[in-house]
C-alpha cells in the first residue's frame, strides 16, 4: 500500500522540475464564426508557424455563462515591440496581405508558457494562461508527492539511516567529524558496507567517510586501495561470501526454495524485501543470480546512506561509481547533492541517480548541533 | 621542464599500457617530485582511483616521512596533469589545499576546472582553502593522442576531447625544474 511520508523526506530534483513556469507574450484574438476555425488553424499554422512554441495549442474554448467561446493563438509578440502600442489585425497581417481575416474578432495580447510543462504543478500553472500539451511522468509524479516508496521501504530507509546515525556517533566519540555511511543492496537491503569519517584521525582530507565506504565496496569485490586498520564500525561483506552464495545457487536443486537464504548470516541488520508469491522458483533462482552479478561492477544497484549532504568530492565519487540512490539527513552549505550543486542531475555528465535528502533529519541534525 | 614533459606522459602512458584511462600527473613541491599517479581504476574496482588521488595520497606519505605538515607543504605544491581533473578531483585539490594545476586537454566529459562545473575556483562557505588556479594546455596534444588511442580501443562512440589554447601560460611562472629528482619509475 502506498501512502504519503510521516517524515521530512523529499526527493532532491532536478531545478527545470521545481522552478516556476517561463511566460512569453502571444497576440490572440477571439472567434466570432466558430465554422471558420479550422481555416484559420490552417492558414495561420502557414503564415505564423509556432515553431517556438511546439507544445501550444492554438484555439482554446471559454465557458462563459454556458456558453463556449474560442479564442485563436495569432503569432508571438517580437521582444523588441512596444506593449503600450496596440496594433490593428490589419497590422498583424501586413506581412500576409491575402489572409482572409473573416472570423477573428477583438485582438488582445496574452502570456502562454515559453516551454512544455515536466510536472504536474508546472503543468497547471501553464494550463491557467493558455492550453497547453503535456506528458505526465508517472514515476516524476510519486517523487514529488512523496509517494515513492511505500511504508515498509521507508522504514527500512529510516533503519537504514539510523545505523549511519550511530557510525557517525561512534566516528564523533574518537574525534572525527560525525559522518557515518551505509552502503546497502537496493533490492535484497543486503549491507554491503558501512563506516565513519577518518579524516581527522588519520591526517588524511581525502578520507571522508563517503570515499571510505566506496573502497570498501571495491574490497567486498575483491579489490579495494585503501589500507584502514581495523577500526570498530567499519564492515564490508568479505569478497568470498558473494561467491560463496553464487556456489550454493548453483547447487541449488530446489526451485521452489525462498530467497531467504540469500541472505547474509553475519549478523548484519539485514532486510529482505518482499517477494511476490506468484513468482515461480525458477524466476527466483534467475534473479539471484541477475542481483549478484549486477552488484558485482562498482555500485551499481547500490544505495548509500549518509548523515550529512555530500561535498563535490564525494558527490562526484558516487557519479563515478554508478551509485543507484543516495539518502542523507542534513544538508551542508557547500553540499553537492542540492545545495552549492546538484552533481545527481547535472546536465552532462554520464550517469544520474535519485537523491533524497531530510531523512531521520532531526538525529542527524543533532550529531552537528555543536559544530559551529 | 624538459624532464617534467618527459615524465607526464610517461605516466598517462603507463596506465593506457595497464588498460586504465591514459591519465598521469605529478605533484611538484619546490622543484622536487613529491607525489605522482596513474589512473589505478580497473585494477582496483574502485572508480575513484583517479591518478590526482593517488600522487595526493603518495604526497601525504612525502609529508610524513619527513615529518612535516602536509598543509604547509600543499599552499606550495603544483599539480601536472594531462587531462582537466574531473569534478572528484577538483573538489580534492581543493580540500586538500594545493596551490595550482597545470593540465594538458580539458576534460569535457568531467571536467571539474570549468567543462562540466567550476568546482577548481567556487567560493565555499565553511572552509578558508583558496581558489585552485587552473593553467590549461600543457602537453595537450599528446595527452588528445593518448585519449584517442585509449578510447579507439574501447569506446568507438566516444566524441574526440576539445583542446584549450594555452592563452595565459607565459604570464604565470612555472616552478624551476633544475635539479629534480628523479624516482625510480615503477
Amino acid at each position: 500500500m502506498k501512502m504519503k511520508h510521516s517524515g521530512t523526506m523529499k526527493a532532491v530534483l532536478a531545478d527545470d522540475l521545481t522552478k516556476s513556469m517561463e511566460f512569453v507574450r502571444v497576440y490572440a484574438a477571439d472567434i466570432t464564426n466558430k465554422k471558420e476555425t479550422s481555416r484559420l488553424v490552417k492558414q495561420l499554422g502557414e503564415i505564423f508557424p509556432l515553431t517556438r512554441l511546439p507544445h501550444m495549442k492554438r484555439v482554446r474554448c471559454l465557458k462563459e455563462n454556458e456558453e463556449k467561446h474560442l479564442q485563436i493563438i495569432l503569432c508571438c509578440v517580437d521582444q523588441e515591440e512596444d506593449l503600450s502600442s496596440s496594433p490593428t489585425l490589419n497590422e498583424i497581417f501586413q506581412k500576409a496581405p491575402g489572409f482572409d481575416q473573416t472570423g477573428l474578432g477583438n485582438l488582445f495580447s496574452t502570456r502562454v508558457a515559453r516551454n512544455q510543462p515536466k510536472t504536474r504543478a508546472q503543468f497547471e500553472e501553464a494550463q491557467s494562461h493558455w492550453p497547453t500539451s503535456f506528458h505526465e511522468d508517472l514515476e516524476l509524479t510519486k517523487l514529488l508527492n512523496g509517494t515513492y516508496f511505500t511504508k515498509t521501504e521507508q522504514e527500512r530507509i529510516n533503519l537504514h539511516m539510523q545505523m549511519a546515525v550511530e557510525l557517525a556517533d561512534q566516528g564523533k566519540q574518537s574525534g572525527e567529524v560525525p559522518i557515518g555511511v551505509v552502503i546497502v543492496n537496493s533490492d535484497s537491503s543486503e549491507v554491503v558496507a558501512s563506516c565513519y569519517d577518518l579524516r581527522n584521525t588519520a591526517s588524511n582530507p581525502l578520507y571522508h567517510a563517503v570515499m571510505l565506504c566506496v573502497d570498501l565496496v571495491a574490497r567486498s569485490q575483491g579489490g579495494g586501495a585503501w589500507e584502514i586498520q581495523d577500526t570498530p564500525g567499519f564492515w564490508w561483506r568479505k569478497p568470498h561470501e558473494a561467491s560463496n552464495r553464487l556456489a550454493d545457487l548453483s547447487s541449488d536443486t530446489s526451485l521452489g526454495s525462498q530467497p531467504d537464504n540469500l541472505q547474509n548470516d553475519v549478523g548484519q541488520p539485514t532486510l529482505v524485501r518482499d517477494v511476490t508469491e506468484s513468482q515461480s522458483g525458477q524466476n527466483n533462482l534467475k534473479r539471484k543470480f541477475n542481483e549478484l552479478d549486477d552488484s558485482s561492477y562498482l555500485c551499481t544497484n547500490l544505495d548509500l546512506y549518509v548523515t550529512q549532504e555530500p561535498c563535490s568530492m564525494c558527490a562526484m565519487a558516487l557519479v563515478h561509481s554508478r551509485i543507484h540512490h543516495v539518502f542523507y539527513g542534513v544538508t551542508h552549505p557547500d553540499g553537492a547533492l542540492g545545495s552549492r550543486y546538484k552533481i545527481h542531475c547535472q546536465p552532462g555528465l554520464n550517469h544520474h541517480f535519485q537523491v533524497f535528502r531530510g531523512v531521520l533529519e532531526e538525529k542527524c541534525r543533532n550529531l552537528y548541533s555543536e559544530i559551529t | 621542464m624538459t624532464k617534467l614533459l618527459f615524465l607526464l606522459p610517461f605516466q598517462a602512458k603507463a596506465a593506457l599500457l595497464q588498460g586504465e584511462v591514459p591519465v598521469g600527473c605529478l605533484l611538484v613541491y619546490d622543484g622536487q617530485i613529491i607525489g605522482k599517479g596513474k589512473n589505478g581504476v580497473n585494477f582496483t574496482k574502485n572508480a575513484t582511483r583517479h591518478a590526482e588521488m593517488l600522487a595526493i595520497e603518495e604526497a601525504l606519505d612525502w609529508c610524513k616521512n619527513r615529518n612535516v605538515a602536509y598543509k604547509e607543504v600543499f599552499a606550495r605544491t603544483d599539480l601536472y596533469v594531462n587531462v582537466e581533473p574531473c569534478i572528484m578531483c577538483a573538489g580534492a585539490l581543493r580540500i586538500s589545499g594545493l596551490r595550482r594545476v597545470v593540465y594538458g586537454c580539458s576534460n569535457e566529459r568531467f571536467g571539474g576546472c570549468g567543462s562540466i562545473l567550476d568546482v577548481a575556483s567556487d567560493q565555499r562557505t565553511t572552509d578558508s582553502q583558496p581558489v585552485l588556479q587552473c593553467v590549461p594546455g600543457i602537453f595537450a596534444e599528446t595527452s588528445v593522442q593518448l585519449l584517442k588511442e585509449f578510447y579507439r580501443g574501447q569506446n568507438p562512440n566516444a566524441p574526440n576531447p576539445k583542446v584549450k589554447k594555452a592563452h595565459d601560460i607565459q604570464d604565470i611562472p612555472l616552478p624551476s625544474l633544475e635539479g629534480v629528482q628523479m624516482k625510480d619509475p615503477t
